[in-house]
């Protein structure tokens, strides 16, 4: 009996390409049919001939006719992709890996802590949360930038969100500004999370960003009271095939691709080389 | 599953008449150690000896192979064959490879069609090379498990064990006149067997070891073995990635075509600093030391901890093949003496 190729990627059509920042611009592709992600989980997209990387997407799973994704340019990809427009055909594989657990998130205040690009997957999960909102909570979206030009999805952000329910409260912070343009705070995001206003023994933490941030956020995290287990990391790696072959996303025993890329500090902190 | 013996002219007949029509692959000499050779006209064949230099891998993922292109192209089945004298280190390595590529939830399909079409005969590890350990691990130089039909040497007979029905079928295609193995045929092999053995303690007196080496690993932390052999002796050069039969891992690589483009999957190196580099170019393992260490854990630890025992079956190929002259067994050595202070 045939098996299915698990390293064909579905041919898919980018429709919009949406600048967010000076790095960094959102992709939005038709889905294939019956393509179905969950928060957290990632996908393969390739520039076809060029190559392949890995994404988490930043749109609502709950969206069946499209998926964004956020890339930021940093390597050859990524550069063929802030390339293209609209028309270009892409590969796509996936969804991969685990996403957010929201049934163990019910009943809970739920604060989130993005920095950077890592907002986009935090994107994803929000979109979640206020889908079914009464199912939660408080939510607090802590997000951090560099500088105020290198936030992305500004409208949501500044705009929409704020306003979106009392339950959610969105609290932004820049790593510095040059300028008097900013009206807001200034300061790494772990400046963010003092007086939450949340019942910390029944919350949960999930934190996405660069390495750096990932780690000292989780310290203040630990620091503020959060048991690891409630500390939810969303882990980045060279995830090449997705599929736990090709082993270039190891963290000790543990497959970013297959046991992650969401985890909780708990089941990682013992292992080597975590803040890559 | 039974027990037949034969002739060993006879089994040799046989089997160049079955290779007239179907594709069997046998041991050959090849400089100073054996390579495979697809077997057509009657030509000499080792039976047993030791295992050869190239690992089991290279026919089941090969170094580089058209993995998928767009368009899509269909997959074709592979062809039925035939692998005899597969010694025990590279039917155990064939346990690793299947966890990943054929039992877990995503098939690797090629694998799983060159697997299913690939019957296995083993045979006895009559002479260890130099660089052999599987005794090391607590393994055996002939195969136990794993093989479709396996053979030991009887004097000028062979002792013929099937493992699995299609073994049974293969052997009934041969038409042998098989006879019934006595008990002093058996007690001959065990003899025979516990000789080999004997050989391979004789060649790694010195690297006994007290505690499994999986124990070792877990327990060497930032070790000064691993940057004596990791950082001042590791070439880099990966031939223990690309010799060992277990290793597994791969990395794509997109080319153009004219509507489209070919995807090849090709062996890769976890000895490489790219290899865990991520798009920023941050990398969790930026020295040479900590891949070297990441390349042992992998195998004897985390793996371990997965599977239940080592992913290297102390075949050698690594220490046979390293340009940088380092010996795995010395390596895992010196790490137990400086774990016991």
């Amino acid at each position: 009996m045939a098996k299915i190729n698990p390293y064909q990627p579905y041919q898919v059509e980018l429709l919009k390409v949406t600048e967010e920042s000076p790095l960094i611009k959102t992709f939005t592709m038709a889905a294939p049919p019956n393509f179905h992600f969950l928060a957290g989980q990632f996908v393969e997209i390739s520039v076809p001939g060029k190559g392949e990387a890995p994404f988490t997407p930043s749109s609502s799973p709950y969206e069946t006719n499209y998926i964004e994704v956020s890339v930021a340019k940093v390597g050859g990809v990524t550069e063929t992709l802030h390339s293209l427009k609209p028309g270009t055909i892409l590969g796509l594989r996936g969804p991969f890996g685990k996403d957010y657990p929201l049934e163990k998130f019910m009943g809970k205040d739920i604060l989130l802590v993005g920095g950077g690009v890592g907002l986009a997957p935090l994107r994803s999960l929000f979109l979640s949360l206020v889908h079914e909102l009464q199912r939660f909570n408080k939510i607090r979206f802590c997000c951090g930038s560099r500088t105020p030009q290198d936030f992305i999805y500004k409208e949501h952000l500044f705009n929409l969100w704020p306003k979106i329910d009392p339950k959610v409260c969105m609290r932004i912070t820049v790593d510095r500004c040059d300028d008097n343009s900013w009206k807001g705070q200034v300061g790494v995001v772990t400046k963010t999370l003092d007086n939450l206003d949340l019942e910390i023994k029944n919350s949960v933490a999930v934190v996405c960003g660069p390495p750096i941030m990932m780690k000292f956020t989780t310290f203040k995290l630990l620091e503020l009271g959060y048991r690891p287990e409630n500390i939810y990391l969303s882990m980045e790696r060279m995830m090449v095939c997705g599929l736990g072959h090709c082993q270039h996303c190891g963290i000790g025993k543990y497959l970013v691709c297959k046991d992650g890329p969401v985890f909780t500090y708990q089941e990682i902190k013992d292992e080597p080389e975590i803040w890559a | 599953m039974a027990y037949y013996k034969v002739k060993t002219e006879a089994w040799l007949d046989a089997i160049f008449l079955q290779a007239q029509e179907k594709a069997i692959y046998g041991l050959k000499r090849s400089g100073q150690g054996l390579v495979y050779q697809r077997l057509r006209e009657k030509t000499d064949v080792v039976l047993f000896e030791t295992r050869p230099t190239e690992p089991i891998k290279l026919f089941f993922y090969f170094p580089s192979e058209l993995t998928a292109a767009l368009p899509e192209k269909p997959f074709q089945e592979e062809e039925k064959r035939v692998l005899l004298g597969v010694k025990a280190c590279d039917l155990e390595a064939l346990k690793t490879a299947d966890f990943v590529y054929r039992l877990g939830d995503a098939v690797e399909p090629r694998y799983y069609s060159r697997r299913n079409n690939t019957l296995l005969i083993g045979s006895d590890c009559t002479r260890p090379n130099p660089t052999c350990f599987c005794n090391l691990h607590g393994r055996y130089c002939y195969p136990q498990e794993y093989f479709d039909i396996n053979l030991s040497p009887l004097n000028k007979e062979v002792m013929i064990e099937t493992g699995t029905p299609r073994g049974e079928e293969f052997l009934a295609e041969l038409n042998l006149n098989l006879a019934e193995v006595t008990e002093t045929d058996l007690n001959l092999r065990d003899k025979n067997r516990r000789g080999y053995l004997e050989k391979l303690k004789t060649i790694n007196a010195s690297f006994e070891h007290q505690k499994p080496y999986s124990e070792i690993v877990r327990k060497s932390g930032d070790a000064a073995a691993w940057k004596k052999y990791g950082q001042e002796m590791c070439v880099q050069c990966h031939a223990c990635n690309l010799g060992c039969p277990t290793c597994y891992c791969f990395s794509f690589s997109d080319l153009p075509e004219k509507s489209g483009m070919k995807r090849y999957k090709s062996w890769d190196s976890c000895l490489a600093g790219s290899f865990a580099r991520m798009a920023s170019g941050a990398t969790p393992r930026h020295s040479r030391w900590e891949r070297f260490r990441y390349h042992y854990y992998h195998k004897f630890d985390y793996l371990n901890t997965i599977l239940g025992f080592d992913a290297c079956t102390g075949c050698g190929r690594c220490i046979e093949g390293c340009l940088g002259r380092i010996d795995k067994r010395q390596v895992l050595s010196d790490l137990e003496k400086e774990i016991n202070g």
